[in-house]
């Protein structure tokens, strides 16, 4: 590939990137869950320094 | 091979080992192959170095806490700006151009290069080790060097793996990563058969001289952070390659907190075990499945143990040289892995990497943390969630991300002062804790912490906001100003702070302040106030301390100096000569609240230092709130800073007369019209009245600079478009006329005396009736940006404006239907236009405002005078 080709297939890849339309994302729900998650582990941390 | 199938591995070589943008239907990994793969690279022998550290501190309830709880926990954080990877199929240094400069980021990738790879030679050093314990069992001894070259045998095997590629790190690893588990658990079996459950279930180390056990376990809780974030510069090479969002992040999350954490916890068993059985802490799997049990387990554990020693090495050389890759582009791929691979060789020489396993871990933790933070920030917050792909490829014509040289200083010095503050709190080499409270917190915890927030804070400055933020004008935000929102007061803090600033600003300009009628006023009261330029906003306070108020706002002015701190000072945000009900509801909140209300009527700045016509609705909206109203009539502001040419002029002597205008009786007893004249009466000005009458000598040579943009037509031919000012003079370029303004802002032209504001109503009338004769038209092209929120102005592109008796009529990019548009203004809905000579430096324009956007409207052709399309729109909203 020349290097007019490798620079119009990266162009091509950045457009349907910045689309990015087909890969599931992360939603509202799954944030909560993770950040409820990590908040359990704190208070596991917590509780381990104070009660152990 | 034809030429097709050459490209085609081009492709994949860019994608795979370069770092191009994984397409959809290029990721390979769902969650359990990215799983494994990050299981595999988490899952070193390392781990068991980590784990009989650990038992040293703490013990096994509080290690199994710190293993797991505080590992998931910094996981569950850092890790969350890998979906960035997933979403665009790409690494997060990519993305960290825009935090550090397509430069910037190159200094911070070796650095992170330089502090991670030593894991790689404590890999090689457990492997040697393994190896040289096993062969002692069979009695056998090595020769001299022997040691060195089994280290150096786990590189070579690493790479050439590596070197190979990404499907053979994944055969690898699918075999590898389930085999381990069964080591890890047959080392938990052997562990808790060989000596009682409970020695190693209550297992406490031994006191530390000095070392009291809360320091202790904040040491392992840090030891657990420091080590789950050295995963943070490779997070994102595996993810990119996943084909859901979520599945890459627990992928992440799950690799390193709960397989990763398993063999520290395997560590620390072996090693609690060893020490009751043997007298000697170790953590040599190879050594301990011997001793505790059978030499086979030994063994068959030293394969697997040797696999997973190879197996990290070649996922980690994968995984960094994709990172170096990213950054340096023009290198290869496979030369990168080498140059890895020498690297970590050269430490394997050196030797002394296990001895410094503490040190370099907390050292480790003082650069990935503020890099973490930085990361988290800047992807949620600072760009949320959206990059300028084009600058950070850095493609042609694409420079958002160049900075300064190649260099972001904002995100550079954030990083720089988080490492230093980890080194404030502790010293990692001599083991003293510096500030206990902030140690509580864990150096990586603190610096992560103090590292994002400063990072957040600095970017709400505007001038940082604006070097920083250069590619929001690419991925804008399209979210509508929230114009419901309730204002708050004006902070109580900063208060003081901005009476000082006012008060400091106008002390040149000797500011005098006039009260009629205002004793024993007290809030609530409605403020109307003229309004000539950025100079009123300086004066208006003073005017009315000590009491806070609130004040309206274009939302130009909050994307200028940033939301939070214009709504800090007071101020309410809408657009322009629009019918704003969310506008009179937060009026409504202001006056019930007891606070004070400040409109500028006119909704502009003056053109030539005069009045303009008051709207009944004003009238109205008095009559409504049925409070005081205190006009504010400010002079002097003007004349020191005019609309058409903003550089400040000398000799101007500020003045502000606060009146009371009507008291609520008085309210609501006039009937409209008087209200409406009284006010008009207290609202009147003219600048240059007041100059003469003062003898204010304005002296400046650039005086009549900027004069021909509100003078746009010759008084003499009446051309329109020739006049052209320079010095103290305007010149007709048609017929040569020239006029001189003079040191008390009067302009001359031979013997013949003009005033200025007599000029600009000669040209209003002028249109009025052309627009009489049926004559008004303008059509052009035009550049149009709008203005959605306080974030970012939007490229709508070339439109064209027509502006007749039918109103104004845009044509337009939509940039939220994305499809062209057109907008119809009907003459009522525009009792006036907001216009500017030169915005921003990008020029004269006018705007022209919906709900949810403000459009800037700059002309791409001849013909345009903002002043004469305001005439207009003035004169069509009173006729048609």
């Amino acid at each position: 590939m020349n290097y007019q080709d490798q620079n119009a297939e990266l162009e091509r890849r950045i457009r349907e990137a910045e689309r990015n339309l087909d890969i599931p994302r992360m939603t509202k729900k799954d944030y909560i869950v993770a950040m409820v998650f990590a908040g359990v582990c704190l208070v596991a941390v917590i509780l381990g320094g104070i009660l152990l | 091979m034809s030429r097709r199938q050459s490209i085609e591995n081009q492709i994949e070589k860019e994608v795979l080992f370069g770092i191009w943008p994984v397409l959809k239907d290029e990721r390979k990994y769902g969650f359990i192959d990215a799983l494994l793969v990050l299981s595999g690279y988490c899952i070193a022998t390392w781990s068991y170095t980590q784990g009989s550290y650990l038992a040293t501190i703490v013990g096994f309830k509080q290690l199994l806490i710190g293993a797991f709880a505080a590992a998931l926990f910094m996981l569950l954080l850092y890790q969350l700006p890998v979906i960035l990877s997933v979403r665009y199929g790409i690494d997060i240094w990519i993305w960290l151009r825009s935090v550090f400069g397509t430069r910037g980021v190159k200094v911070i990738t070796i650095a992170i290069i330089v502090v991670n790879f030593p894991w790689y030679a404590v890999c090689c050093e457990l492997f040697a080790d393994s190896m040289e314990n096993l062969l002692g069992l069979f009695g056998i001894s090595l020769f001299p060097g022997g040691h060195l070259v089994l280290s150096l045998s786990c590189v070579v095997l690493g790479t050439l793996i590596a070197y190979k590629g990404i499907s053979s790190i994944t055969w690898t690893t699918r075999l590898l990563v389930p085999l381990l588990l069964l080591v890890g658990v047959a080392v938990v079996v052997v562990g808790f058969t060989s000596v009682p459950f409970d020695v190693i279930w209550n297992y406490k180390p031994a006191p530390a001289e000095g070392v009291s056990a809360s320091m202790n376990y904040v040491l392992s809780i840090e030891a657990n952070f420091a080590f789950v974030i050295t995963l943070v510069g490779g997070m994102a090479e595996v993810p990119r390659l996943c084909k859901n969002e979520k599945h890459g992040y627990y992928a992440g999350v799950f690799g390193q907190g709960i397989a990763g954490s398993f063999f520290v916890v395997v560590g620390a068993v072996m090693a609690i075990a060893m020490q009751h059985v043997t007298g000697t802490m170790s953590d040599d799997p190879t050594l301990m499945m011997a001793t505790l049990s059978l030499p086979v387990l030994g063994l068959s554990s030293l394969l697997l143990v040797a696999f997973a020693n190879i197996g990290t090495q070649a996922v980690g050389s994968y995984i960094y040289g994709v990172m170096l890759k990213s950054t340096f582009k023009k290198a290869s791929y496979r030369v990168l892995v080498l140059i890895l691979g020498a690297y970590v060789a050269v430490l394997c020489v050196w030797g002394k990497i296990i001895e410094y396993f503490g040190s370099f871990l907390t050292i480790g933790a003082l650069v990935y943390a503020p890099l973490a933070a930085l990361l988290f920030v800047d992807f949620f917050f600072i760009r949320k969630q959206r990059i300028d792909l084009k600058s950070a490829y850095e493609l042609e014509g694409h420079d958002n991300y160049k900075y300064t040289k190649g260099f972001n200083i904002v995100g550079l010095i954030c990083f720089v002062l988080g490492f230093i503050f980890s080194l404030v709190i502790y010293d990692p080499i001599k083991g003293i804790v510096h500030v206990k409270p902030l140690f509580m917190l864990t150096p990586t915890g603190a610096s992560f912490l103090f590292t994002g927030i400063l990072y957040l804070i600095v970017c709400k400055f505007p001038g940082i906001r604006r070097y920083n933020q250069k590619d929001l004008y690419n991925v804008p935000d399209p979210t509508p100003f929230d114009r419901e929102k309730t204002p708050p007061r004006q902070n109580l803090f900063l208060y003081p702070l901005m009476l000082l600033i006012c008060r400091i600003l106008t002390a040149k300009n000797k500011l005098k302040i006039d009260r009629h009628g205002m004793e024993g006023v007290k809030p609530p009261f409605l403020v109307l106030g003229t309004h000539n330029s950025f100079t009123d906003f300086y004066v208006s306070p003073l005017c009315l301390a000590p009491y806070r108020a609130n004040y309206i706002s274009e939302l130009e002015g909050f994307e200028m100096f940033g939301e939070w701190i214009y709504r800090q000072v007071g101020c309410l945000g809408t657009r322009k000569f629009i019918n704003d009900q969310a506008l009179l509801r937060n009026i409504r909140k202001v006056i019930d609240r007891g606070d004070i209300m400040v409109i500028y009527p006119s909704a502009r700045y003056s053109n030539v230092g005069t009045d303009s016509e008051l709207p009944m609705s004003v009238a109205k909206l008095v009559k409504l709130l049925k409070v005081p109203v205190v006009t504010l009539n400010m002079q002097g502001n003007y004349l020191l800073s005019p609309i058409w040419n903003l550089k400040e002029r000398t000799g101007v002597r500020l003045h502000a007369d606060v009146d009371l205008a009507l008291t609520s009786e008085q309210v609501s007893a006039m009937p409209l019209d008087q209200i409406h004249k009284s006010l008009e009466e207290k609202l009147k000005f003219d600048e240059y009245k007041y100059q003469r009458e003062n003898k204010m000598v304005i002296a400046d040579d650039f005086r009549a600079e900027g004069l021909h943009k509100p003078l746009y037509q010759c008084r003499c031919c009446g051309k329109e478009f020739t006049n052209i000012t320079s010095g103290s003079e305007i010149k007709c370029t048609s017929c040569g006329a020239v006029h001189h303004m003079d040191e008390l802002g009067t302009l001359h032209k031979d013997e013949e005396t003009v005033f200025i504001p007599d000029w600009y109503e000669w040209e209003r009338r002028n249109v009025e009736q052309e627009i009489d004769e049926g004559k008004y038209r303008f059509e052009g092209k035009v550049q149009i940006e709008a203005l959605p929120n306080a974030v970012n102005f939007v490229d709508c592109g070339e439109g064209k404006l027509i502006h007749d008796e039918t109103g104004f009529t845009l044509e337009y990019w939509n940039y939220r239907s994305e499809k062209k548009d057109v907008l119809h203004f009907a003459p009522k809905s525009t009792i006036s236009i907001h216009t500017e000579y030169d915005y921003r430096g990008k020029g004269e324009c006018i705007t022209l405002s919906t709900y949810d956007d403000t459009f800037f409207i700059y002309p791409r052709c001849e013909g345009f005078s903002a002043t004469k399309l305001q005439f207009a729109a003035e004169y069509l909203a009173k006729v048609r």
